[in-house]
């Protein structure tokens, strides 16, 4: 069925069955996964379509009936308007006339900025051509490992492509397409089954080289499994490398505090952490949200973080993860830039923090690798303080390399060194 | 398909209604596995399936849609309620409300239900249905959080197996538990006896268990050695989703093979495996009836069902009968292992500190973590009674959930440190 016919039945019938204000989602998407191991192949094609439909009684929250496609849409709005109107008897007043009810359908409006998110090469690709990309990236990430890749690494390339509609509550109808495309990797190392993955929204954009020296700190799985053991803490002061994966990690919930309080948040820092959904081909750009209303960027942490005029209001856009649930306040593009460059290259000691193991209460459980000034390392497992504050407090610098985006959380940061840091506890 | 009814602040929060249906389609072509998934009325969704697969031969087939109205004698959650869900949740509200006070309360209860259909190259056909409900609740009040989730078969099992009083008395404890500092309590070292409650307790033996699914060990990807590994002699361990009142229950999986009991670890040694068809050519004996998928979107792999463990013989009472503290784990929040190295991470959300089997405090969102090999081999008691879990336990690997239950009795290890 035409979506937009779709769009409009089912938020007609909802509005018949008496729900006071409607909106209606549509999503199609077909994903197609190349899964490489142990030289064995795999295809996966999946093509998803779905339906929602929001109905609000006459005041108070929404009630939510999703459904793949298939369905009728009179009978889907009909069920969103009964499920808004069951469990709030008391609101279900006489029917009186609503809002926009017999106005027409508007063609899409709201900003439309330039905002290039599909990349129509995407189509064009045969299997053949995602077959030698995904051997290429593959082979390249190999070679940045210093222990190899052995050959039980799991690689997978995954290609989206997304049609989206939506009519909202004030009837505009907005259309877009986007792509995304994902390189995964997941692999035997000394530090156990490690993964990294790589996100952009155009297939000739996937690079591995800002990969580089995270995996190129992967030794041998050889090289000790001893470690999970415990051992005795080593006291003394020592370099800090934080990854990308374990800035990421910091700074989501960075993200998640400065939502909660509304507000952006001071750090003792000069670098800013910014969320830009209108960033160009960003993996997470949308230049309108999960409700149709156009989003903007905003900064959501900072030196000083509020300002001399008063507080930073922050306020994440509403996104729709899925059809099948309603749109929720999330991050796009996060973005953190500013830190002077330094390195900790010269310090005796270094620890480099690769992947984050677990999160409680407020710290992380991160492991990595300990290189000690007579050379020669070894992989480690320690907790630091979820706070990134903690960090940035002690002259914390970004590092040599690029910034890599991670694939789950869409943060773009580098790799952050702080120079002198007092181990709290080792495993 | 998923309804689902909340109260929030004291008052009811709209329905929310979710109906899905698809097909897929799984083939191999030499060694080359290709899987096709579309969603929709199965029919369409089967030719959509077919259309993105152009394929020129074919090896085996296997084929699966969910599709609703067709499991026998077995309803599917109805979008318009008797009113019996809405009212169970209030009525559970004003319970909770007066057992413990001015705390506020958010309320959710899913019922869910599944029937998958599945066909293959060799002529089989097997239906399954299913249907869970699950509750959760979060509470807040005086400086402390409360929160439990739980489910059974039906809305009567679960107001049955959790009365008002006995949640109130959990969620009571986990309330107590989050108000206690670290510094007032014991901590948690390498040398702590810990009791694994009977039921919930079992989420550590559940870590074990994905070194021992089929595709991991075919990778290499598992601390387990490949001939076997060893823990306590008191261990005997195996998965069975055939005996119903489990979450993890089912007749067949979703591969369309007959559910199978599968021995794991027969008096500390470890002598099976979980299988799928995929994997029957890799590990001797393995396809067992667990090839389970999250969804049809995703292929079959070796997962774990229903995971029990055989009684011992010591009376749980006296498990924590020990002249220094003994930590008592009532329920994990949740757990994370690495396959490779077995080290798991475990976050408590309900437990107990005792000595000479008097109770020193409750405690929750504690983080132990530890080496599996180390601390299933140091297992030196294990119980005499059986319990279920709570109902609302799910596996997660790789993004993907499956519904899994436990029937085991509590045991006494060792291994487990404090971080932080």
């Amino acid at each position: 069925m035409n979506p937009v016919l779709l769009l409009q039945e089912a938020a007609a019938a909802a509005r018949a069955a008496g729900a006071a204000r409607v909106d209606v989602f549509h999503r199609s998407s077909r994903t197609r996964l190349l899964v490489l191991e142990a030289g064995r192949q795999e295809w996966i094609e999946r093509s998803e379509e779905g339906v929602a439909v929001r109905a609000w009684a006459r005041q108070g929250e929404a009630a939510l009936a999703a459904e793949t496609c298939g369905i009728d849409p009179r009978e889907l709005g009909r069920r969103a308007a009964l499920a808004a109107g069951l469990t709030a008897p008391a609101r279900r007043a006489a029917r009186a006339p609503v809002e926009g009810e017999h106005e027409p359908v508007a063609e899409a409006q709201g900003e439309s900025p330039d905002l290039p998110i599909f990349d129509p090469e995407f189509l064009r690709a045969s299997r053949k051509d995602l077959e030698h990309r995904l051997r290429e990236l593959a082979a390249a990430a190999g070679v940045a490992c210093r222990a190899g890749l052995p050959r039980t690494t799991r690689s997978v390339l995954r290609l989206a492509t997304m049609d989206r509609h939506l009519l909202t509550v004030d009837g505009r109808r907005q259309s877009s397409r986007s792509t995304l495309v994902s390189f995964h990797l997941r692999f035997p190392s000394a530090y156990g089954l490690s993964s990294i993955e790589i996100v952009s929204r155009r297939l000739a954009d996937l690079d591995t080289a800002p990969l580089v020296p995270w995996l190129a700190a992967h030794p041998t799985p050889a090289a000790s499994l001893e470690y999970w053991r415990a051992t005795p803490a080593e006291d003394g002061e020592t370099a800090l490398t934080l990854a990308p994966k374990v800035m990421a990690s910091l700074m989501v919930s960075v993200a998640a505090r400065a939502a909660a309080t509304g507000k952006a948040l001071a750090w003792p820092a000069p670098a800013t952490l910014r969320d830009d959904p209108l960033i160009p081909w960003g993996p997470g750009a949308t230049h309108l949200d999960g409700e149709g209303n156009a989003t903007r960027a905003q900064t959501l942490a900072g030196p000083g973080g509020s300002t001399a005029e008063g507080a930073v209001p922050v306020a994440l856009a509403p996104l729709r993860m899925s059809f099948r649930e309603p749109p929720r306040p999330l991050p796009t593009n996060l973005v953190l830039q500013g830190l002077p460059s330094g390195s900790s290259a010269a310090a005796a000691s270094r620890l480099h923090l690769l992947d984050v193991v677990t999160r409680h209460g407020g710290w992380l459980v991160v492991r990595g690798t300990r290189r000690l000034d007579e050379g020669g390392d070894r992989p480690v497992l320690v907790e630091i303080p979820a706070r990134v504050e903690t960090f940035f407090s002690r002259r914390a610098t970004a590092g040599p390399s690029q910034p890599f985006l991670v694939a789950d959380a869409f943060i773009s940061t580098p790799e952050v060194t702080v120079p002198g840091w007092t181990l709290q506890r080792l495993s | 398909m998923a309804v689902t009814w909340r109260r929030a602040a004291g008052r009811a929060v709209p329905l929310q209604v979710y109906h899905d249906r698809g097909a897929a389609i799984r083939v191999w072509v030499g060694d080359e596995l290709h899987l096709a998934s579309a969603d929709g009325p199965a029919g369409p969704a089967v030719i959509a399936c077919l259309r993105q697969m152009e394929l020129p031969a074919v090896r085996g087939v296997s084929a699966m849609g969910a599709v609703d109205g067709l499991a026998a004698g077995r309803d599917l959650p109805r979008a318009r309620a008797s009113g019996d869900e809405a009212d169970f949740l209030a009525h559970l509200e004003a319970g909770l409300r007066r057992e413990m006070g001015q705390m506020s309360w958010d309320l959710s209860l899913e019922d869910r239900a599944r029937v998958t259909l599945v066909a293959d190259d060799q002529s089989r056909l097997a239906s399954e249905s299913y249907r869970w409900l699950r509750l959760r609740i979060s509470g807040r009040g005086e400086g402390g959080l409360a929160g439990w989730s739980g489910g059974a078969g039906d809305l009567d099992s679960l107001s049955r197996t959790w009365p008002v009083a006995r949640l109130a008395g959990l969620l009571r404890r986990r309330w107590q538990g989050s108000r206690v500092p670290p510094g007032n309590r014991p901590r948690c070292t390498s040398d702590t006896p810990v009791v694994f409650a009977a039921g919930n307790g079992a989420l550590l033996l559940h870590e074990m268990i994905h070194g021992l699914e089929a595709d991991q060990q075919a990778r290499g990807w598992s601390v387990w050695p490949p001939q076997g590994g060893k823990v306590s002699s008191l261990l005997t361990i195996w998965d069975d989703p055939t005996r119903s009142g489990l979450r993890g229950s089912y007749r067949s999986d979703d591969e369309g093979r007959p559910a199978r009991r599968r021995l794991l670890v027969r008096q500390g040694r470890m002598v099976g495996s979980l299988g799928d068809r995929r994997h029957a050519g890799g590990v001797a004996g393995a396809e067992d009836g667990h090839g389970r998928r999250s969804s049809r979107h995703h292929p079959p792999r070796p997962r774990s069902a229903n995971l029990y463990m055989a009684a011992g013989d010591m009376p749980t009472s006296a498990m924590s009968v020990v002249p220094r503290p003994v930590l008592w784990i009532h329920d994990l929040e949740t757990g994370a292992t690495d396959p490779l190295t077995g080290h798991v991470c475990l976050l408590v959300s309900d437990g107990e500190w005792f000595q000479d089997g008097r109770p020193l405090g409750p405690v929750s969102g504690l983080s132990l973590q530890g080496w599996l090999p180390d601390i299933l081999a140091r297992v030196d008691r294990v119980a005499d009674e059986r319990t279920a879990d709570s109902g609302a336990a799910t596996c997660g690997r790789d993004g993907e959930g499956v519904p899994i239950g436990f029937l085991t009795p509590a045991f006494r290890t060792y291994g487990l440190t404090e971080t932080a």
